[in-house]
């Protein structure tokens, strides 16, 4: 695994730099069902090809990312900041 | 030199000529198992040894067969040795050195006389995968055939000391493009690109550039010059000339990039140094190898690539031999033989499988020389013993017309293979292309290019252009401008379509190889063509699996001599032809790379704490946490611990993760984060609080202070901040809270000071009333301690009334110093990690990831205390609902050993002769005597009282279970 990826912050870097948060799930907060929250604990969906990822710029600006990445080709295109994308 | 080769009736060259390397008024001397070799300047191991007239240079992997020079470029196993005690050097490619002390392999008592040749002589009862075959029944057997088998097996052996000497440097590089060889295309690649003001990085495996065109037998170049007049050396002399006087063209010889990877990373090795360099665009133009043909005993010493031949004496001046014979289907052994004229070698014949020779001006010259040429034959076997004593060729239409020719060298070459193991990590895909005979990149891929040799043709014409061609697109990927891209690769497209319609085709044959005798597919296992074939037979039909049971491709060439020929063989015994059987991946490294140089232990970033200096000075027993580096202890942990619970204690707890976290929703976040609630807690209170995944385990733990309104100083277990500090922003994004989270591990030291006289000692160096009135256990205070600005903890982890300190990180060792001194008269000792063990244990205060795993929750580590259920959500919750409605199979408790024996860390409980649990934390109590820690048992056992059995080496020893702290269990100590 050698892929870069371009942070909004801090420009074109090694993905050694950062840490890999898992495709994007959505949290059954206050659900009591308990197959739901087994799903999103435990199930991934395991895309072959593009997925929206959580990256964690570790050794640089230390802010989360969304990154769109191919999973076939490692290829990281559309990052950005977590706080545009809820805002 | 040795007896046998005499016998064999070698005569060895003595008197070296000039040679393009070597400097032969500077002599270097070393040793070779034992025995003082003279070699020049510029020489490598094997080249001296060669001209000292050394021709066994190592002992086969299986049949112990002797083994001598074939390839001379570091892609054959047959060169392998030990040199100053590291195993398996190519030593083709080291050059020597003053004193260096080379060892041969996998050979006793020498490689001349080797017993283990014997097996040899039993290759019949050896077949591929024999000893899973022999040795499957009974059981027991294969564990004693085994331990042979691996003595056997195997090549250089490694020692403790042989690694130490590797020296690992490393380093990164970038550039805009990079040209990976040096030979014509690579040269006119990296001169192209260059124009366009991009940053050129050239790498090549040799120390000179030029390729193939230094040792090749140098000749005039039709359609470059309008005279046809340049010759190829001083084409190549032109190219070196500009490449080192471009400011642009980083060079990088000795170079050997061992893989490619991801957005065009490259893992390089240089000599001793490991480098990684990352580029915008790549070409690849590492050319094509000789590589050897197939036939009976074709593995004797004395049989060498055309190419090696022609290293030996153009490179090294060494004459290789006195009466040779070339085999091969190709142009390039003609130039061979002329090449062995020169040199003063008899060239007894020249064997072509071709019918005709399409290049008239090289036959006319071979004609002057009046050698024999035998057209349209080919090889059968060669004679010898421990090297080539003649060889045996017939007619390729009529096998029964057969000629017997000695010689003392056969120089051979069955054409080239591509080293097109690069652009497969690249993401080519290599396939057949029937138009050229050869298999060749069949994809684009964005960002790589590949130029000259690579692509199959042997035309220089070709390997200009399209080098050429490649430096363009290269530079213009790169992002630097090129006029007219497009015009510029059709006008190079065109030139290159006139230059291929007069070049010689390669090819890869398709006749049938024979199958008889010692006729090898694969020097580095030893595989036979026989045993591809029965391989076959017994099912392995597929390249794939047939190289994973057969192991070919798998040695130290990784395929390198015999991918083409292992192809052929797989293609035409499972009738799908060179087309349908694929190839296999050649996967990094390419070439052997230590592992320590990968691991990189330079990179590791070791952290020190402020106080670290003053640590070892007092003989602190050092121990890696995380990152961090603490003292273990200064001498004794028991003592240490002893004077925490009677006098009084300072440990270095700036390791402690620290975060300071502010803002609005600061009480929201970590009542999320937390099972624990934060938001009710005063101004100056300080509480425990677990931190869950959503699966419920338990992640971390540490205390939450509340400085002011919304702002809250928190402490992490030493290895967790990091991870912490991420888990802390994740849940944070997306909830609009406007929270301030800052790591400040290393801005803040910490000291904690615990014990009796804690207080009398902290009062010499502070103003405010540290009474338990006034500052009761669970609060803190902003103070100043020695004259420092400082927060202080009033907290318990070691069971004693104490303060952790935190201050300003710059204060570090007057701190330590003015404690240590405070608190003299009350008998103050610093302690270490082990003792702070000791003493946390004895209050059950757990260590998460010590004591708790994937399993553990707040609940069944019995801290339901600090579960808030009637929070609205928090990480966790809806999980620990759900065991808690199920019931918990099994607790963490304490435990007292009945006896006097200590249990280790992770000994199992044993309940009915199973294992039923485990020790998570075991010490012997200074203050009870006895061994004690925590456990985790079946819950029904996990009862005040309750004797369970601990197995301790192989005893079980009995144990009582305590659900108590057994140090202070009501908390008195706290309130001092």
């Amino acid at each position: 695994m050698s892929f870069l990826i371009d942070c909004p912050n801090c420009g074109i870097r090694d993905v050694y730099e950062f840490r890999s948060g898992g495709e994007i799930t959505s949290r059954p907060g206050n659900s009591k069902d308990r197959k739901l929250w087994a799903k999103y604990y435990y199930f991934k969906n395991n895309v072959a090809g593009e997925q929206e990822e959580w990256w964690y710029h570790a050794t640089g600006c230390r802010n989360w990312l969304i990154a769109t990445r191919d999973t076939l080709t490692n290829k990281v295109s559309n990052p950005r900041l977590v706080e545009d994308e809820f805002k | 030199m040795s007896k046998s080769d005499k016998n064999n009736g070698i005569t060895h060259p003595n008197l070296r000529n000039t040679g393009l390397d070597v400097d032969l008024s500077s002599t270097t001397v070393f040793e070779f198992d034992g025995k003082k070799i003279n070699g020049y300047k510029g020489d490598t191991i094997a080249s001296a040894l060669y001209a000292a007239g050394t021709r066994i240079f190592s002992r086969s992997f299986k049949y112990h067969r002797p083994r001598g020079l074939l390839c001379v470029e570091g892609n054959c196993p047959n060169c392998l040795v030990t040199v100053n005690g590291i195993p398996n050097v190519r030593c083709c490619q080291k050059p020597v050195q003053e004193g260096m002390v080379v060892k041969s392999q996998n050979a006793w008592p020498s490689l001349a006389v080797d017993f283990m040749s014997i097996t040899n002589k039993f290759g019949w009862l050896m077949p591929v995968g024999f000893y899973y075959k022999f040795f499957h029944t009974p059981k027991p057997f294969w564990r004693i055939a085994a331990k042979i088998i691996r003595r056997i097996a195997g090549l250089g052996a490694i020692s403790e000391t042989s690694t130490s000497e590797i020296n690992h440097k490393s380093s990164d590089m970038h550039s805009d493009v990079v040209v990976i060889g040096g030979g014509p295309s690579g040269m006119s690649a990296a001169i192209e690109a260059s124009k366009y003001g991009c940053d050129v990085t050239l790498i090549d495996k040799y120390n000179e550039l030029g390729g193939h065109l230094r040792w090749n037998r140098p000749y005039k170049i039709k359609g470059i010059h309008e005279d046809n007049t340049l010759v190829t050396t001083d084409l190549s002399s032109k190219l070196i000339a500009e490449i080192k006087s471009n400011e642009s063209i980083h060079l990088l010889n000795d170079g050997f990039v061992f893989g490619a990877y991801e957005d065009n990373l490259l893992g390089i090795k240089q000599n001793d140094c490991f480098i990684k360099l990352r580029s915008k665009s790549v070409v690849v133009a590492t050319g094509a190898h000789q590589i050897p043909p197939v036939f009976q005993n074709n593995d004797l010493p004395g049989i060498m690539l055309c190419s090696a031949v022609e290293k030996l004496m153009r490179l090294y001046g060494v004459k290789p031999g006195t009466k040779a014979v070339v085999f091969g289907s190709s142009d390039l052994i003609y130039q061979t033989a002329l090449d062995l004229v020169d040199s003063n070698v008899q060239v007894m014949a020249i064997i072509d499988e071709r019918k005709e020779v399409p290049n008239s001006e090289l036959l006319t010259e071979i004609q002057k020389n009046e050698i024999k040429i035998y057209f349209g034959y080919t090889i059968v076997k060669s004679n010898g013993s421990k090297h080539v004593t003649g060889c045996v060729v017939s007619d390729v239409d009529n096998d029964k017309n057969v000629i017997g020719i000695d010689c003392d060298l056969l120089a051979v070459s069955d054409g080239i293979q591509t080293n097109f193991g690069l652009l497969q990590q690249s993401g080519f895909e290599i396939e057949y292309n029937s138009e050229m005979n050869q298999f060749l990149p069949g994809n684009e891929v964005e960002s790589v290019y590949y130029a000259g040799r690579v692509s199959g043709s042997l035309n220089l014409n070709f390997d200009l252009l399209s080098g050429k061609k490649a430096g363009l697109q290269a530079a213009s990927y790169a992002g630097f401008h090129v006029d007219d891209l497009g015009d510029e690769i059709k006008n190079i497209d065109d030139s290159i379509k006139a230059v291929m319609k007069t070049s010689e085709k390669l090819s890869l044959k398709a006749n049938d190889v024979s199958s008889s005798g010692k006729t090898f597919i694969c020097y580095c296992e030893d595989v036979l063509v026989g045993d591809i074939k029965n391989a076959i037979d017994e099912g392995y039909t597929d390249i794939q699996t047939l190289k994973r049971y057969t192991t070919v491709t798998m040695g130290p060439c990784q395929g390198e001599m015999c991918q083409n020929s292992f192809v052929q063989v797989c293609g035409s015994g499972t009738n799908v032809g060179f087309e349908g059987g694929g190839l296999t991946t050649k996967r990094p490294p390419l070439a052997p790379i230590p592992l320590v140089s990968l691991a990189r232990p330079d990179s590791i970033v070791q952290h020190l704490t402020p106080i670290d200096r003053l640590h070892r000075k007092s003989g602190a027993q050092m121990v890696d946490v995380g990152a961090w580096q603490r003292p273990l202890d200064y001498g004794s942990s028991s003592r240490e611990a002893l004077a925490v619970r009677n006098k009084v204690g300072v440990i270095d707890v700036s390791t402690l993760g620290k975060l300071d976290i502010q803002g609005d929703g600061a009480g929201e976040l970590l009542d999320r984060l937390y099972t624990h609630r934060f938001s009710n807690l005063k101004v100056g209170k300080i509480r425990y609080g677990i931190l869950c995944a959503d699966n419920g385990t338990v992640m971390d733990d540490g205390t939450v202070t509340k400085l002011g309104e919304n702002h809250y100083f928190v402490t992490t277990s030493t290895a967790g901040v990091e991870s912490i500090e991420q888990w802390f922003k994740w849940w944070l994004v997306g909830t609009g809270n406007k929270v301030n989270i800052v790591n400040v591990t290393s801005s803040y030291a910490a000291i904690n000071v615990a014990g009796p006289y804690a207080k009398d000692t902290l009062l010499k160096l502070t103003d405010i009333d540290l009474d338990v009135k006034q500052f009761s256990y669970m609060n803190s205070k902003k103070a100043e301690v020695a004259g420092v600005n400082s927060i202080l903890l009033r907290v318990g982890f070691v069971g004693e009334a104490g303060w952790e300190v935190h201050f300003p990180s710059e204060y570090g060792e007057y701190m330590w110093k003015s404690l240590i001194e405070a608190g003299k008269e009350f008998g103050i000792r610093p302690f270490g990690v082990e003792a702070q063990r000791i003493l946390r244990l004895e209050k059950h205060h757990i260590i998460p990831n010590q004591d708790t795993d994937i399993l553990s929750n707040p609940l069944n580590i019995r801290a339901s205390w600090a579960v808030k259920f009637d929070k609205d959500d928090f990480i966790g919750k809806q999980a620990l609902s759900f065991e808690k409605d199920r019931g918990f199979e099994n607790l963490l408790v304490g435990f007292v050993m009945e006896s006097d024996f200590v249990p280790d860390d992770g000994d199992p409980v044993i309940i009915d002769g199973e294992p039923r649990g485990k020790v998570t934390s075991a010490r012997l109590s200074p203050v009870i005597g006895k061994g004690f820690g925590l456990v985790w048992v079946p819950s029904k056992f996990a009862v005040e009282n309750t004797i369970i059995n601990i197995r301790i080496g192989n005893d079980d020893l009995p144990a009582r279970i305590v659900t108590s702290p057994i140090y202070d269990p009501a908390g008195e100590r706290l309130k001092i």
